[in-house]
């Protein structure tokens, strides 16, 4: 009597309602599986952000004290030798504690290699032409810094191009 | 499906955007940064650089250095590179290749379409150049679109009904002011102005020249002749405008700038909000103009315009957003970052165009947090507001007093720290809880809100899985203006409601110590001396019937219960030590008071 009443049941339903059933849950199983791949790879690539994220922090950070830095060593070197040259110790111990605290976060100076401009590293503000020079140089004018890889700042470069006698 | 990407192609910087989860976010590039400048450079030995450090190089290479490009397209202009010719849409070309394989690496998949945005006054010959570039950088470009269009997309503007909106933007190197009428999903652009030079750099270079002169004045030095110092100088004054947007004054600090034979020279200059106001005032003016030449090409009156959209980097200047109030009379919408807008907007475009936005589950929040009612009258919250539906959270309660053999569950709504502050949505009993002492069954209440806001709360006792449950039919079903007024109350009574929970709980500390004594006293009975255990149960006494008014004398009355307890369990150990007894630790029971991992539920006495 019960499996009379539901193969009845199953007969009454038409085929076009079985078949727009279908279609519905085809397109409820592939919005489903997209929202689930969605929120797999949102996750995947938060991991990766919050990595990355704890360098952009401190990068931030370090870009905000690097002036600092600059304005402690120009001071140093602003002070001639010789005179008062307590004061010009101290201010370049302060100036070794910061370069050695930098050090320890891991960060780094950018190196000027074999005079060549590298853009990844480096920042052309002024280009100078000259006679007495053998080959192009690349003069550094502002340090530039690095953290794991990632650009802290790039350095300021002045480049002195050699032109050849009567140019 | 592949992703869409949404491109803002600007003069100066360029942004890229995609939808995720129904939301648009910016992508950032390769160097980690959301903005792209739009600069390409073709270096000696070859290469080419786009973005940042095509501009790092730009002096040693001006005149393979290509910047603004974006002003050429459509045009007949050519860039020519080493006896090769290239057309503006191939330089634009690449500046789109490198925000595509950015955004690539970004996303972990290939991105094979994009939409992208052009001024709303590009002629069809300019669009068509854009559509050009975006298929040489590999792109499908499922459609241009206009950057107000973009912002209005941004702003959500398109499902707000029939409006007239004016967008502002002022960017880094152009300005540009369009006024748009939206209905039925369509975008008209009625009118558009602006000035193709002007923009934030004018703004730092008004500050640099100030710095400049105020040095000559001083010191008698021109530091214009010296490029280090103008770089340093560049760099101050960028920093000063920014922060003139928050602060009234802001100070300029560059020691040894330059130096003479007499030694080191500083400049230390304070500039004020007023004073960077006055001396940009034209450029915030210049704006005005086009303003009103836009709205009588549109044949309106300010008035009429529903909108003002604020767009570009420059619009966080108080000036700017002070000029657009005074000439519409209201309040500039500018809560989208405006560097980001057109990106975003466009990215929005794209996720519509390729079904994604259709397809997205429209998640629902709770407006307000749902909680129960604990010992004391507090109001412990289970799922926080602003909480995605359909959740589900449990939390284990247990009994405030010993052979309690019911719980009632008291359901609420609302943020305030006191339950008789908040929304009753009803109140349910689980009873047949067998007896035991306070603190030791295991109630697990659990909260569900299903995707219809339907929420069905249920109390289990572990013990016996007995079990009752509530249904809240439109629970949540308050009206905005009743969610928004209950959480201004929570934020009105924030200071008031806190310290009515602290002494609250500090009521329940007390009430858990009088508890834990009353049972010492029994327990150290024979223990300890009798006068120990007759002071306690006078200090007992003498706490209950004295004046628990306030949250100091509630304090008051705790610690001097504590002296009590403390002299008789430091006896009673003492004593256990030398006979090894393991006669009831009364600091055992105090692991079950409220401070713990377990809350009392609030009970009624059958």
């Amino acid at each position: 009597m019960e499996e009379e009443l539901l193969s009845e049941e199953r007969e009454s339903l038409p085929v076009e309602d079985i078949e727009s059933i279908k279609q519905q849950y085809k397109e409820l199983e592939d919005k489903f599986l997209r929202l689930a791949a969605d929120f797999d790879n949102y996750r995947k690539r938060m991991v990766r952000e919050i990595e990355e994220l704890k360098d952009v922090i401190r990068v931030e950070l370090i870009k905000g004290l690097l002036p600092i830095l600059d304005d402690i060593e120009r001071a140093f070197f602003s002070i001639p030798e010789g005179s008062d040259s307590n004061v010009k110790e101290g201010l370049g111990m302060v100036m070794k504690n910061f370069q050695s605290w930098l050090f320890n976060q891991g960060v780094r100076t950018i190196e000027i290699v074999d005079n060549l401009f590298d853009p990844r590293y480096h920042e052309a503000i002024i280009v100078e032409e000259s006679k007495d020079i053998e080959e192009d140089r690349v003069e550094e004018l502002r340090k530039g810094y690095l953290l794991n890889d990632r650009i802290i700042r790039p350095a300021m470069v002045k480049i002195i191009k050699k032109v050849k006698e009567g140019e | 499906m592949p992703k869409v990407i949404g491109i803002d192609l600007g003069t100066t910087n360029s942004v890229v955007a995609f939808v995720e989860g129904g939301k648009p976010t910016v992508i950032p590039n390769a160097e980690g940064s959301r903005l792209t400048p739009s600069a390409v450079a073709f270096t000696q030995d070859g290469q080419i650089l786009v973005g940042q450090l095509a501009k790092r190089q730009a002096i040693l290479n001006p005149d393979r250095t290509i910047l603004s490009i974006k002003r050429h397209m459509g045009t007949n202009y050519k860039v020519r590179i080493d006896n090769k010719e290239y057309t503006p849409q191939e330089i634009s070309a690449m500046i789109l290749r490198k925000l595509k394989e950015d955004a690539e690496a970004y996303l972990g998949e290939k991105i094979e379409k994009a939409v992208i945005t052009v001024p709303a006054y590009f002629n069809d010959a300019q669009r068509q150049a854009t559509k050009e570039a975006g298929i040489i950088a590999g792109l499908d470009v499922i459609r241009i679109i206009n950057e107000p269009t973009a912002s209005a997309l941004a702003y959500g503007l398109d499902k707000e009904g029939s409006q007239t909106i004016l967008v502002y933007d002022l960017g880094g190197g152009t300005f540009d002011v369009s006024i748009l009428e939206i209905g039925e999903g369509v975008f008209e652009v009625k009118a558009t102005s602006g000035d193709t030079h002007l923009g934030g750099d004018d703004y730092d270079q008004r500050i640099m020249d100030y710095l400049i002169e105020e040095f000559k004045k001083r010191e008698g030095i021109d530091l214009s002749q010296d490029r280090m110092a103008l770089q340093r100088l560049k760099e101050a004054a960028e920093k000063a405008k920014i922060e003139l947007s928050t602060l009234m004054s802001t100070e300029i600090n560059l020691p040894f700038i330059t130096a003479t034979q007499h030694g080191p020279k500083h400049l230390s200059v304070t500039l004020t909000r007023a004073q960077f106001e006055a001396m940009t005032r034209d450029l915030t003016e210049r704006t005005r103009e086009p303003i009103y030449r836009a709205l009588s090409d549109a044949k309106l009156d300010p008035s009429k315009i529903d909108k003002i959209l604020l767009v570009g980097g420059s619009t966080r200047m108080p000036a700017v957003q002070r000029l657009v109030k005074e000439i519409f009379g209201k309040e500039p919408r500018k809560d989208i970052n405006p560097d980001e807008c057109v990106a975003l907007g466009a990215a929005i475009q794209a996720a519509v165009l390729a079904g994604e936005i259709r397809d997205i589950v429209l998640l629902d929040v709770t407006p307000l947090s749902l909680g129960i009612e604990t010992l004391g009258g507090i109001f412990t919250k289970i799922i926080e507001r602003n909480t995605t539906i359909p959740v589900s959270k449990s939390e284990i309660f247990t009994t405030a007093v010993d052979n309690q053999t019911s719980v009632e569950i008291h359901v609420l709504q609302g943020e305030r720290p006191m339950a008789a502050d908040n929304l009753s949505l009803g109140r349910f009993i689980l009873d047949g809880i067998p007896p035991a002492p306070r603190g030791v069954p295991k109630i697990q209440v659990t909260f569900d809100i299903d995707a219809n806001g339907i929420v069905h709360v249920s109390a289990k006792d572990l013990a016996t899985n007995r079990e009752q449950r509530i249904t809240v039919k439109g629970g949540t079903g308050l009206s905005k203006e009743e969610i928004e007024r209950m959480i201004r109350e929570a934020q009105a009574h924030a200071e008031e409601d806190k310290r009515r929970k602290e002494e609250a709980e500090a009521r329940n500390q007390l009430d858990g110590l009088i508890y834990t004594a009353e049972k010492l006293t029994k327990d150290a009975t024979g223990k300890v001396s009798q006068d120990l255990i007759d002071n306690l149960s006078r200090t007992i006494e003498e706490i209950k019937s004295a004046d628990k008014s306030s949250i100091d004398k509630i304090k008051e009355l705790t610690n001097k219960l504590n002296d009590a307890i403390y002299k008789v369990s430091t006896e009673l150990y003492a004593k256990a030590g030398t006979q090894q007894s393991s006669a009831s630790n009364p600091s055992g029971d105090q692991k079950q008071n409220p401070e713990g991992g377990t809350i009392d539920t609030d009970y009624k006495v059958q």
